[in-house]
C-alpha cells in the first residue's frame, strides 16, 4: 500500500514538475542530455526519499533542492562542457515557439552567469521563489542569497542593458 | 529587476521552448524504478567485502615515474590497455561507459564496463579479469552481429567511433541517445508488478555521511595538496601518455574556484583521498591540422584519487566529455 501511494506521488509529482525541473537544470547545465538525466535523476531520488519528504517541506523546494545538487555535482564532473560552448549559437536549440531576439539574448545572459549567481538568478526569477524558498532549496543564509541577486542583477544589468528600467 | 520579473521567465520559456517537446522521463523512470524494486542481486561490494579490503595489507605497485598505484588501480590499466588491444575501445570510447572494479575471492581483480544509461542495452558489458599480472577480456555481445550501424542489436568500436563523431552535434547525438533508448525499452519492457524493496538509506543521512566521510579525508591528511596535485598531475602525463605540449597545457580545476575546506576531498574504498582534477582543453589545439599522423586528442577531463596519507593512487578516471553521461 506504501508503495502504492508513493508511486502515486510520483506519478503526480512527474506530471506536475516535470518540465519546470528540466527548463531549471537545462538553464543551469546548458547540455538537454545532462537536464534530461538530471530531472530523472531528481524524481528518483525523490521516490526514494519519500517517507522522508513527507511534511518536511514544500513539494517544489524539495525537488528543487535535489535538482540544484545534482546539477552542481555534475557542473563539477563536467565542468567543461558547461561554459561557453554550452551558451553558443552553435549548441542553443533551436526554439519550437516562434521568440524574439532579446528571449534569446537575455536567457543566454543568464546561463552564461556563474554558477553561484545563475542558481539564485534561475531559482528567484525564473522560478519565482521567494527568498525564504532560496534559502531551504540552497542551504545558505538569506544574507548570502540577497548579495548574490544583487551581484547577478549588476551583471545583467551590464549585459542587457537596454531591457532593464530602473525598477527594483 | 527586469521590466518585470514575469518579463524573464516568459522569455526564457519561450527561447527554451524546444525543451517541452523532449519525451517525458517518466517511462524511464517508472522502467528504473521497477528495477529498484525487483529482488535482484547487487553488483555493488558489501560492506564486509569492502571492509576485508581496507584491512587487507597494501601491496602497491610503483610505476616507472615513480608513481605509487593501488593494486585496484594497476589492474584498471591492465584493463583499459586490454580493451583497446582486444576489441579496440580507446579511453575516449570509454566516456561511454563506467568502469566497476571488484575484487574476487580468488584475488582476481574484475574490471567491468557498463554502457551507461540506457546505452548499456547496445554497448552491454565489457568484463576484464586481471590475475597476475595477466587480463581476460570478455563482453557480453561477443558473438552478435554488430553490422548495421545503429541499427544493430550490438555496439561495438564501429558504432562507438560514430558516436564519438556525432557526439559534437546535438542533433546527432540524439538520434543515437533516441536509438538507444528505444533498444533499452525493447529489451527491457516495464514490469508493474510491486516488490519487496530494500531499506534505503535516508536522504539526509546520506548526505550527512558524506560530509562526514570527506571531513575525515581531510583531517587524515598527512601530505600537502601542493604534493599531492603534483602525483595527480605525474600520474596522468605518465598513463595516458601526454606529450610535453599537452602536459604543459593541461589546466587544474582542483581548488580553482573558492568551496569548502572539505570539497577536494573523499572516501574511496575507504581510503582518504585527496581530488586532483585537470583538463586537458582540446581548443588548445586548434592550431593542429586536423588530419594529423598522430592521434587526435580531444578534450578530456581527468579526476585522480590520491591517498592523502600514503600518495598512492587509488581511482581514476578520464572523461573526454563526448558522450552520454560519460
Amino acid at each position: 500500500m506504501a508503495q502504492d501511494l508513493r508511486r502515486e506521488w510520483l506519478e503526480n509529482a512527474v506530471a506536475r514538475w516535470e518540465k519546470p525541473i528540466l527548463h531549471l537544470c537545462y538553464a543551469y547545465l546548458g547540455d538537454t542530455a545532462l537536464a534530461e538525466d538530471a530531472v530523472q535523476e531528481t524524481f528518483f531520488k525523490a521516490w526514494k526519499h519519500y517517507d522522508r519528504f513527507r511534511g518536511e517541506a514544500e513539494e517544489k523546494t524539495w525537488l528543487m533542492r535535489i535538482a540544484m545538487n545534482h546539477c552542481k555535482d555534475q557542473l563539477k564532473s563536467s565542468w567543461f562542457r558547461n561554459t561557453d560552448r554550452s551558451v553558443s549559437p552553435d549548441t542553443l536549440p533551436e526554439s519550437a515557439v516562434p521568440f524574439e531576439e532579446h528571449d534569446d539574448t537575455v536567457t543566454r545572459a543568464v546561463m552564461s552567469l556563474p554558477p553561484k549567481l545563475k542558481e539564485v538568478t534561475l531559482l528567484r526569477w525564473y522560478q519565482g521563489m521567494s527568498l525564504e524558498e532560496i534559502t531551504k532549496v540552497l542551504r545558505v543564509p538569506r544574507s548570502t542569497v540577497n548579495y548574490r541577486l544583487k551581484k547577478a542583477r549588476i551583471m545583467l544589468k551590464g549585459e542587457l542593458e537596454e531591457w532593464f528600467n530602473d525598477e527594483e | 529587476m527586469m521590466k518585470n520579473k514575469e518579463t524573464l521567465q516568459t522569455m526564457m520559456d519561450r527561447r527554451l521552448s524546444f525543451l517541452d517537446e523532449l519525451p517525458s522521463c517518466r517511462a524511464a523512470l517508472m522502467h528504473r524504478i521497477a528495477q529498484e524494486e525487483a529482488p535482484v542481486m547487487k553488483k555493488k561490494m558489501s560492506f564486509g567485502l569492502v571492509l576485508a579490503l581496507v584491512l587487507v595489507s597494501l601491496s602497491v605497485i610503483a610505476l616507472a615515474a615513480g608513481l605509487l598505484l593501488s593494486p585496484t588501480v594497476s589492474a584498471a590499466r591492465l584493463a583499459d590497455q586490454t580493451l583497446e588491444k582486444e576489441y579496440g575501445i580507446t579511453f575516449e570510447m570509454q566516456t561511454f561507459f563506467g568502469r566497476q572494479e571488484e575484487e574476487l575471492p580468488d584475488g582476481t581483480i574484475r574490471v567491468t564496463y557498463t554502457g551507461a544509461g540506457e546505452l548499456e542495452t547496445p554497448l552491454g558489458v565489457y568484463t576484464v579479469d586481471v590475475k597476475d599480472s595477466r587480463a581476460e577480456a570478455s563482453w557480453s555481445h561477443d558473438g552478435k552481429d554488430t553490422a548495421g550501424g545503429y541499427d544493430s542489436e550490438a555496439w561495438n568500436k564501429v558504432q562507438l567511433e560514430q558516436m564519438l563523431a556525432d557526439s559534437r552535434d546535438p542533433q546527432s547525438k540524439k538520434m543515437y541517445m533516441d536509438k538507444a533508448e528505444e533498444l533499452h525499452a525493447k529489451a527491457h519492457p516495464v514490469e508493474a508488478d510491486d516488490k519487496t524493496t530494500e531499506p534505503q538509506e535516508d536522504f539526509e543521512s546520506y548526505y550527512a555521511r558524506r560530509e562526514e566521510e570527506k571531513t575525515g579525508a581531510l583531517k587524515a591528511r598527512k601530505l600537502s595538496e601542493e604534493e599531492m596535485i603534483a602525483v595527480g598531475r605525474e600520474f596522468i602525463i605518465t598513463n595516458f601518455e601526454l606529450s610535453d605540449q599537452e602536459a604543459a597545457r593541461l589546466e587544474l580545476y582542483t581548488n580553482s574556484f573558492e568551496a569548502g575546506e572539505n570539497t577536494w576531498y573523499e572516501t574511496v574504498n575507504g581510503k582518504p583521498c585527496f581530488l586532483v582534477e585537470y583538463l586537458l582543453d582540446e581548443e588548445s589545439y586548434a592550431n593542429q591540422p586536423i588530419h594529423s599522423e598522430t592521434e587526435e586528442r580531444h578534450n578530456s577531463y581527468y579526476k585522480i584519487y590520491v591517498n592523502v596519507e600514503t600518495g598512492v593512487i587509488e581511482q581514476y578516471e578520464c572523461n573526454s566529455g563526448l558522450g552520454g553521461i560519460g
